[in-house]
């Protein structure tokens, strides 16, 4: 356990909208271990990103926090004071976003914003954070430092602009970092280029990197442990290739068999019949309950705990037991 | 649509400020199409009257608001003169949009050669500070109600004719216009249907909330003599026939000018809400308890 | 940061296409629209001689395009017309009185973008508290108030009824003499200064005090709410949220970068506040007296003097097309994606 460096427990966030309550994230428990990196999986509306958002203190001014905490060692971050919140933020724990060019002010250039970065954070002089912006910028693959550094985000294409954010993020050398969907606005290639590139930086900076993605393909190659969401509760997690290989909880079955295999000669794409449930009301029992095909009369009532069935790998289905 | 319309009054009623507009406007439109009707002294209010006995009384109960120097109860004569802020608050809006949608729909459009053209003679006319083409057209045109309208909504239907230009622009290049391409829909209904509603919504929205400022411009121009003639009770008329007598009898002027402050203010209220409520991510924040962490 | 060479020649060839524009305009206004142009030409007391002259002077009876080139013609040589209020061309009357209304609308302009901008951050940083409420009702209040009216209340309330102000023209002119004042540039409040002249300064600010702060009302009330939501609107962008993720702290964020965002499209609004604050002065300069364009225009207006009532438009549409050029380059220059 002493290689544990963030504790989710129990966490219940839920959005304020003129419509209503949106009940995000139910008792989500998870914990992270340092240098692991584990992928966050689930359709829209999963509550994915708001877990990462949770931890990376990003959640936007109309959520609450109704329930849990996310421990830091014996810090709670979700109740920390602005100021206290700033230690962490960017130093320990980061953040990279998806659309790389709406994450960068566009008045600045890439310079300004990476030094006030790594000064704020480092207490650095401006010529140290510039040595340690470029530093970083060649890090992650990018071959003119100097040139970008004085550029302006839209002068860059997404590719580029990508690793920028990827190297501000990292520049600080936190503990964990947290990535919500960086590849997805990008073109395939630049996927794989990325890609690649987390591996080397967890590798490099012995980095906690938690990948919140709805692409199982990519959730594959880039994590050790994967963690499947489904309407704001964990459904089941573990190594990623025991999940993928052999799934436990309904959802993932039929998630798994959704995708398209180009050696088998299928008439029709597969789906799961139904649709997430609506989030405005708090759920009794199992969310997945309605479109299950093995669901019963108990799962329709009582909320399945999530239990760990094997070492290191936990469902929430009344099909297994501890 | 009802839940748009449900979701808009929850928001209103966490706002203050858009609560008190609403009401301020409601109570513009009411008054100025029923002022006609409620007045107690008529004669007064349409200033046909002279009633020396009666000049330059102070407020009081009987004449809450004053009188004038020809003896006029000055409560009257405002609250007809709320019927010709609404009509002139219509009619200029209005010309200006039948003047101007048009031209910025088919420059929008149709695009290329015939929009630049289209836009570049309308940033001719948005050349000219607000107001000071209506000056130049009142002093060329004539003064009266109807030149004052005719004026002001020849300076304005620019502004129109570029927003709707700019809108159609924007939602011409929107994928669910290609969506209807696709699927078949002939330029027609396309146009009909899809592009015109998104596009007009944001510009009907701006034209009702700028009927305050063609109230404001109005007024401008009648106490530059310009605008309404006497007796009509214009408020701006009002205000300027106050002025030499301002040192004796202060509420000629005062009262006509502070109804038009409370009706133009209803409009900026509602206004500054309709902004924020118009966009949906700011509409989140209206929700939120702890504002910007 | 330079802003290019072929952006700055774009930009002026726009604006002399914009002045070629405003002549355009007032060309058809004058001589297009009107039935009988050299009427108005001629005032309202014209004799038939004077009518008939104003006649061959606007050269109405040969074709439009003619008529355009002498028209244009006479601007470019200074011959704008003869104000037949005055006795005086209307040129020369306009460029004596610009400086009283230069320095007015600067004097005013400036206070009301300060004040108005720093309203509108500290309205948008309290947002939806008690703070906020009053400060945007101010501001709407400030943009709903016709400036006549308040400069009447003004007038009345501390000119006339208490006495603490003076109620017209620029500066006391006995003062100007037992103290040899003289202007130099037309800006009282520099020349003055520069004579080391401050009875005079005091004097003139005693004056312009009151004018200016009307006039500065509605243009602060646009600014506030225009900062306000312009700040509102930044502090939810993406990269707002990213910064602070990153760990810089949140005055950083809010002062250096929101701010500089936030501002951008306030400067572009500027120009057009900048138009309302002119019309503003034209009300401003009739009820105080202040001897600028507007109060010449004023009087123009009243007694028909229709080529000073044209001229004084042209001079103050060129003006106002001046300003939006400088405003958009200032624009440009802080958003680098203008300067394509």
């Amino acid at each position: 356990m002493k290689n544990t460096i963030l504790q989710v427990r129990d966490l219940s966030i839920v959005y304020d909208t003129p419509f209503g309550m949106t009940h995000a994230t139910a008792g989500v428990t998870f914990d992270v271990k340092r240098g692991e990196s584990i992928s966050l999986v689930g359709e829209s509306g999963s509550g994915k990103s708001t877990v990462g958002l949770a931890i990376a203190m990003a959640l936007p001014p109309n959520a609450r926090i109704v329930n849990g905490s996310i421990l830091y060692g014996d810090v709670d971050l979700l109740r920390l004071e602005e100021d206290e919140r700033r230690r962490y933020s960017g130093r320990e724990i980061s953040a990279v976003f998806q659309d790389p060019l709406a994450t960068l002010n566009p008045l600045f250039t890439i310079g300004e914003q990476m030094t006030d970065v790594l000064m704020s954070n480092l207490g650095l002089s401006k010529e140290e954070a510039f040595k340690r912006a470029k530093e970083f910028l060649k890090k992650v693959g990018l071959t003119d430092p100097e040139r970008i550094l004085r550029s302006f985000p839209h002068e860059l294409s997404g590719g580029m602009l990508q690793r920028v954010n990827i190297a501000i993020a990292t520049s600080t050398k936190p503990k964990i970092l947290v990535a919500d969907e960086p590849t997805t606005m990008l073109d395939v290639i630049s996927q794989a280029q990325i890609l690649e590139l987390f591996e080397e930086l967890k590798r490099d900076l012995d980095l906690a990197l938690l990948f919140i993605t709805h692409n199982l393909g990519v959730a594959s190659k880039i994590a050790d442990r994967i963690i499947v969401m489904y309407a704001g509760t964990i459904v089941e997690d573990g190594p990623v290739d025991d999940v993928l290989s052999k799934p436990l909880h309904p959802y993932t079955v039929g998630l798994l068999d959704c995708v398209p295999r180009i050696h088998v000669k299928e008439k029709r794409l597969k789906s799961i019949p139904g649709f997430p449930p609506d989030l405005s009301r708090p759920i009794n029992g199992c969310p997945f309950a309605d479109r299950c095909n093995e669901a019963s009369d108990v799962c329709r009532k009582t909320k399945p705990e999530l239990i760990e069935v094997v070492p290191g790998r936990r469902v929430a289905c009344f099909k297994y037991k501890r | 649509m009802m839940s748009e319309v449900k979701a808009l009054f929850t928001l209103m009623r966490k706002n203050i400020v858009a609560m008190v507009g609403f009401i301020l406007v409601v109570a513009f439109f009411v008054i100025g199409i029923i002022s006609p009707y409620i007045l107690t002294r008529p004669e007064d209010a349409w200033g046909s009257t002279f009633n020396v006995s009666a000049r330059y009384l102070p407020p009081s109960w009987e004449h809450p608001f004053g009188t004038d120097e020809f003896g006029r109860d000055m409560f009257n004569r405002v609250i007809l003169g709320a019927r010709f802020s609404l009509i002139i608050a219509v009619g200029v809006v209005g010309l200006a949009l039948v003047l101007g949608v048009p031209i910025g729909l088919i420059a929008g459009y149709s695009g290329g050669r015939l929009g630049t053209i289209l836009m570049r003679l309308t940033d001719m006319f948005l050349a000219f500070p607000p107001l000071l083409l209506a000056i130049a057209l009142a002093a060329t045109l004539g003064r009266g109600l109807a030149n004052a309208i005719i004026a002001l909504a020849l300076s304005w239907w620019p502004w129109y004719a570029r927003l709707v230009y700019v809108q159609v622009n924007t939602v011409k290049n929107m994928p669910y216009v290609d969506a209807a391409r696709v699927l078949g829909l002939d330029s027609f209904t396309i146009m009909f249907r899809h592009v015109l509603p998104n596009a007009l919504t944001p510009v009907v929205i701006q034209a009702s909330l700028d009927m305050g400022s063609a109230v404001l411009e109005a007024a401008g121009l009648s106490f530059l003599g310009i605008g309404v003639q006497p007796p009509t009770p214009e408020w701006g008329l009002l205000v300027s026939e106050g002025w030499q007598s301002i040192n004796v009898a202060w509420w000629i002027s005062f009262f006509p000018g502070l109804a038009i402050v409370t009706t133009v203010l209803g409009f900026n209220l509602l206004a500054e809400f309709a902004r924020e409520f118009m966009d949906p991510r700011l509409r989140i924040t209206m929700m939120a308890k702890r504002w910007f962490k | 940061m330079p802003l290019g060479r072929e952006y700055l020649l774009k930009r002026l060839f726009h604006l002399i296409f914009v002045v070629f524009g405003v002549l355009i305009i007032t060309f058809i206004i004058t001589r297009v629209l009107p039935a009988r142009p050299e009427l108005l030409w001629a005032g309202p007391h014209a004799t038939i001689e004077q009518i008939e002259r104003a006649r061959k002077e606007l050269h109405l009876d040969e074709p439009i395009y003619v008529q355009l080139g002498y028209y244009l013609w006479g601007f470019i040589r200074g011959n704008w017309g003869v104000s037949w209020r005055t006795k005086t061309p209307v040129l020369n009357g306009l460029l004596s009185a610009l400086p009283a209304t230069l320095e007015l609308i600067i004097f005013a302009f400036s206070i009301a973008t300060v004040l108005g901008v720093l309203l509108g951050i500290v309205a948008a940083l309290r947002r939806n508290t008690m703070v906020d409420s009053v400060i945007q009702i101010f501001s709407v209040l400030g943009a709903s108030m016709p400036v006549f009216w308040l400069a009447l209340i003004m007038l009345y309330v501390f000119s006339n009824t208490l006495g603490w102000l003076p109620s017209s023209n620029r500066v006391d002119e006995t003062l100007v003499i037992s103290t040899g004042f003289h202007p130099i540039t037309g800006f009282y409040l520099i020349d003055s200064l520069m004579q080391g002249n401050f009875p005079v300064f005091i004097d003139v600010l005693r004056h312009m005090i009151l004018p200016a702060l009307v006039l500065s009302l509605y243009p602060m009330g646009l600014s506030a709410r225009m900062t306000r939501a312009m700040m509102v609107d930044v502090l939810h962008e993406p990269f707002i949220r990213s910064a602070l993720t990153w760990g810089i702290p949140k005055k950083l964020v809010v002062y250096k970068y929101a701010l500089k965002n936030a501002v951008a499209p306030v400067i572009a609004s500027l120009g057009l506040s900048f138009g309302y604050t002119i019309i503003g002065a034209f009300m401003v300069e009739l009820i105080f007296v202040w001897p600028g364009i507007g109060l010449y225009l004023a009087m123009s207006l009243l007694s028909f003097d229709y080529p000073a009532i044209m001229g004084a438009v042209i001079i103050v549409a060129l003006f106002y097309s001046v300003i939006n050029l400088i405003v958009d380059l200032i624009h440009a220059w802080i958003d680098p994606r203008l300067r394509l």
